[in-house]
């Protein structure tokens, strides 16, 4: 019964099909007349919009035989099954498309220049992390499922037509903000392929469905059922997309991973950030990790260790009614030694809302922050610098009446000057910024201007500070190193593109590495030389670099990867974990972890790589093995 | 009893207008039995949704013992039905629609595909949209018959045909299969002709039925009385039995069911008659019941 009804389809879609194929040869004829752009803009126009166009009609045209022949009564009262009519139409239907497609496929074989001329089209499917060829299929398949699930609901197959073309579009558009949604929320993008598969069964079984039970001469109830089944349908599947994204449940938006930039240790332990449990510890001698702060919602860049302590700053209480608080404690025994918070009312900062903090001096002695007296309602003023002692008392203020900015940084605590380092304007891109030195002794400060730069990073012991300055049209990108204490500047690097986005500096040693573009450099401080990391290459890939210094600066590890240059596979290659000894010459090479986008972080003789949710891993030099600790 | 259908609490609507109302019916295994209604009173409705062409609200089909959802379509194989409008693939030959029917029914005789189609002198080569409505019906027929249905579900089938086949279908066809076992449910509001081939009659009226019985047991006790007095009299006379009072030139007409002992005496009690006795025709018996 299903061959004949697909027999009888085919027979009765003839003329579509003939239509189709005229097509195809009247675009394949235009591309043999012609090689130049008006051939490319009519393959494109024919992609984008004709076979579109055809497999929307093709579906729309389901059942139109019965609405023009009246023949529902013939057909629903044979001996054979509703769903099986729905399917063998359906089958019959796509397969014509399919037919139509596969000719087009062969065209595109034979015909001389068409497959050159296709890959010069720009596809939107890079984007997607979906090959082009299967995201266009999967466009046709769910234009004419979209279309053919309507079709018995109209006898007008224009309607129809216009009705799938406005539905599809909307869901197009509806993906925008649902991958916004997933990244914003998982950091995740959807799994387009899956995600267009379920868009389609949607369509698929709430016309299945409606079919099934539906009085056709009530024709608006049925679309009305049609319209709830889709709704529902279309719903679980991004409900079912989201809890992909969410690896689990869709309502927990708190997926845990490592805040930036989060790895510093003290007394031998380990610390970092976590989104879902704040600030952790990690003991590698009884390999536990244990929660240190309250509360999870931590200020990255916000943690300072120094003296056997720890400061850092966290939020507590819920959104919309968070009270920040700066913590001290001891790192032996994680005794709270001070704490200083803004909102409660004998406190005397309830006035003040913190900018920047904390900062420890070398000696974990004192406490530094910055922070802006309220003036009004949402009004601050002149930004402030504080600092105490680390158990919170005897609190001085100096007024930095000099920044013009309350956008701030506490780079670092220059000792035994008494210094502290502050970032002015700190913004990663593409703005004027300074730093300032401010002496808490005196009162009196200086400024260095920066100019336009970026990734402004400064030097354990804070008397080095690294920033690249951005090409100003009349010369060209530098990288700069201002020495804190001589107050001078030298330019380590000129050209016309370096984006240094990563710096490593070494404890001891007094050398920097850098990153420029997919190469890694190291400087000797403070004048030189400047030594390229040896890395083979291949050139039809773009590398990534990550790396830190083991042993205060006695080796550099360096992972490396590749990707693409044409992004056509996002996938990562030539893979590689090296030690280069303080020559530069490659010692040992490890196993890659599995993390994606790592972050590298060597501590003393210890080298940690995290990923942004595939926690934090520890390498076990002996064996060369990675262990993941969180 | 030997039902080889039966309906049981059957209800259908359209929009605010119930057409159904809780009906239910018995069908005798080789029988015919006439369902009358006028026009709009769900008899066309009531036959497609025996054909699972549209959903009960309510209900339950029973067919050969055992229950039929909407969704069923396997119950269909030994049924044969002629729809009031016989609307088929206009693209397809004569032939052509017989072939693609053939694949749906495993009791399908080709020859007697063929035997039909020459007694209706069907041309077997001509485009379906080529054919007159008669001969469309007769098609419908042939593509119903061929089959050897064990139910045949006969919606308003005459209209249309000429009169040699329409006597043909009601002497010789409806005898000829039902001799042969098959159930007949003819829908029509042609009652002349149902007069003729029917053993049970079935009145639909206001969604329900009003009548059902067998045919001959109907006429042995339904009754056509002259009497005297005007029918408004009759009608609030509370006497069990009268079906319709009508007035005439010399008095009244009543439809009496069921006549017996008890209903003469009570009418002789009112008043003198009766005038005349007769056995009602069957349009007289529709009428009376459907007002």
């Amino acid at each position: 019964m299903f061959g004949k009804i697909f027999i009888k389809e085919w027979r009765d879609n003839l003329a579509l099909f003939a239509l189709g194929v005229v097509v195809l040869l009247g675009v394949l004829g235009l591309h043999l007349g012609h090689q130049d752009k008006a051939a490319l803009f009519t393959l494109g126009a024919f992609l984008m919009f004709v076979l579109p166009g055809l497999a929307f009609l093709i579906g729309a045209s389901g059942f139109q035989n019965e609405f023009k022949n009246n023949s529902w009564t013939y057909l629903f009262s044979r001996p054979v099954a509703k769903p099986c009519i729905w399917t063998a139409k359906y089958v019959s239907q796509l397969s014509i498309l399919a037919v139509l497609v596969g000719l087009w496929a062969a065209l595109r074989l034979l015909a001389p220049g068409l497959g050159r001329l296709l890959s010069q089209l720009d596809w939107p499917a890079d984007h997607l992390s979906i090959g082009s060829t299967a995201l266009y299929l999967l466009a046709l398949f769910l234009a004419f499922t979209a279309a053919f699930s309507m079709s018995f609901l109209s006898d007008r197959p224009l309607l129809v037509f216009a009705a799938a073309v406005l539905v599809v579009g909307a869901l197009v558009l509806a993906l925008y903000p649902f991958e916004a949604f997933l990244w914003g929320s998982y950091f995740r993008d959807p799994l387009y392929f899956v995600l267009l598969l379920m868009i389609i069964a949607s369509f698929a079984l709430a016309s299945l469905l409606t079919f099934i039970r539906a009085d056709l001469s009530q024709r608006l109830k049925a679309a009305l059922r049609f319209t709830g089944l889709l709704a529902a349908f279309l719903v679980l599947s991004f409900v079912v997309q989201t809890m992909i994204a969410s690896r689990g449940n869709p309502f927990d938006t708190q997926k845990d991973r490592l805040t930036y930039q989060s790895v510093i240790s003290g007394s031998g332990k380990f610390f970092f950030g976590s989104a879902k449990h704040g600030l952790m510890e990690y003991d590698p001698a009884s390999s536990e990790t244990r929660q240190i702060s309250a509360s999870a919602e931590l200020w990255d860049h916000h943690i300072s260790v120094n003296g056997g302590k720890i400061a850092f700053v966290e939020s507590l209480g819920r959104p919309g009614s968070y009270r920040e608080e700066i913590q001290v404690i001891r790192l032996e025994d994680h005794r709270e030694i001070g704490r200083v918070e803004f909102h409660g009312t004998d406190s005397p900062f309830r006035d003040v809302r913190l900018l920047a903090g904390c900062l420890l001096s070398p000696d974990g002695e004192r406490l530094c922050f910055a922070a802006a007296p309220r003036t009004g309602r949402g009004q601050y003023g002149t930004p402030a610098l504080f600092w105490m002692k680390s158990d919170g008392r005897e609190s001085h203020r100096l007024p930095l009446d000099f920044v013009g900015t309350d956008r701030l940084r506490l780079l670092g605590w220059m000792s035994p000057e008494e210094k502290v380092v502050l970032l002015l304007a700190d913004k990663f891109h593409n703005e004027e910024q300074s730093l300032a030195i401010v002496d808490v002794a005196t009162g009196t400060h200086q400024k260095v201007d920066a100019g336009r730069s970026q990734f402004v990073s400064i030097s354990p012991r804070a008397d080095y500070v690294v920033y690249e300055s951005l090409p100003d049209g009349t010369r060209p990108a530098r990288l700069m190193l201002l020495d804190l204490r001589q107050l001078s500047q030298t330019t380590i690097l000129e050209d016309r593109y370096i984006s240094a986005v990563r710096t490593a500096w070494a404890e001891y040693g007094n050398r920097l590495a850098f990153n420029k573009g997919q190469d890694v450099f190291v400087y000797s401080l403070p004048l030189g030389p400047m030594v390229q990391v040896p890395q083979a290459r291949n050139p039809q890939l773009y590398y990534y670099n990550f790396f830190d210094w083991l042993g205060g600066g006695k080796e550099l590890a360096v992972f490396s990867y590749g990707r693409d240059r044409d992004r056509k596979d996002f996938g990562l290659k030539d893979k590689s974990v090296k030690i280069f000894d303080s020559e530069l010459r490659e010692k040992r090479s490890l196993p890659f972890p599995e993390v994606f986008w790592p972050s590298v972080w060597a501590v003393g003789d210890d080298l940690f790589v995290g990923g942004w949710e595939e926690g934090l891993w520890r390498l076990d030099l002996k064996k060369g093995e990675w262990k993941k600790i969180y | 009893m030997n039902d080889i259908l039966k309906l049981e609490n059957i209800s259908k609507g359209f929009g605010r207008k119930k057409v159904l109302r809780g009906l239910d019916l018995s069908l005798d295994k080789g029988r015919v039995c006439g369902l009358l209604g006028r026009n709009g009173e769900g008899k066309t409705t009531l036959i497609r949704i025996l054909m699972g062409i549209i959903p009960a609200d309510a209900g339950r089909i029973v067919y050969q013992g055992r229950p039929v959802a909407f969704a069923d379509a396997a119950y269909k194989r030994t049924i044969g039905y002629i729809a009031e409008d016989n609307i088929f693939y206009d693209r397809m030959t004569v032939r052509g629609l017989l072939r693609f029917n053939a694949s749906f029914f495993p009791s399908w005789s080709r020859q007697k595909a063929e035997d039909y189609l020459n007694r209706f002198g069907l041309p077997g080569r001509d485009r379906i949209r080529t054919l007159s409505r008669g001969q469309k019906l007769k098609l419908g027929l042939v593509a119903a018959l061929a089959a050897s249905p064990e139910l045949l579900l006969l919606d308003d089938p005459t209209s249309g045909l000429d009169v040699p086949t329409r006597h043909d279908f009601l002497r010789n066809i409806i005898h000829e299969i039902t001799e042969a076992g098959t159930t007949v449910l003819f829908a029509s509001h042609m009652v002349h002709e149902l007069e003729k081939v029917i053993d049970r009659l079935a009145i639909l009226h206001g969604g329900r039925l009003v009548l059902d019985v067998d045919y001959e047991d109907l006429r042995s006790k339904i009754k056509k009385v002259a009497w005297t007095g005007r029918a408004a009299e009759w009608d609030k006379s509370r006497i069990n039995g009268i079906v319709s009072a009508g007035d005439t030139a010399d008095g009244c007409e009543l439809i009496i069911y069921p006549w017996d002992e008890a209903v003469e005496k009570a009418l002789t009690a009112a008043g003198p008659g009766p005038l005349e006795t007769s056995v009602p025709s069957l349009e007289e018996i529709f009428t009376s019941f459907v007002g």
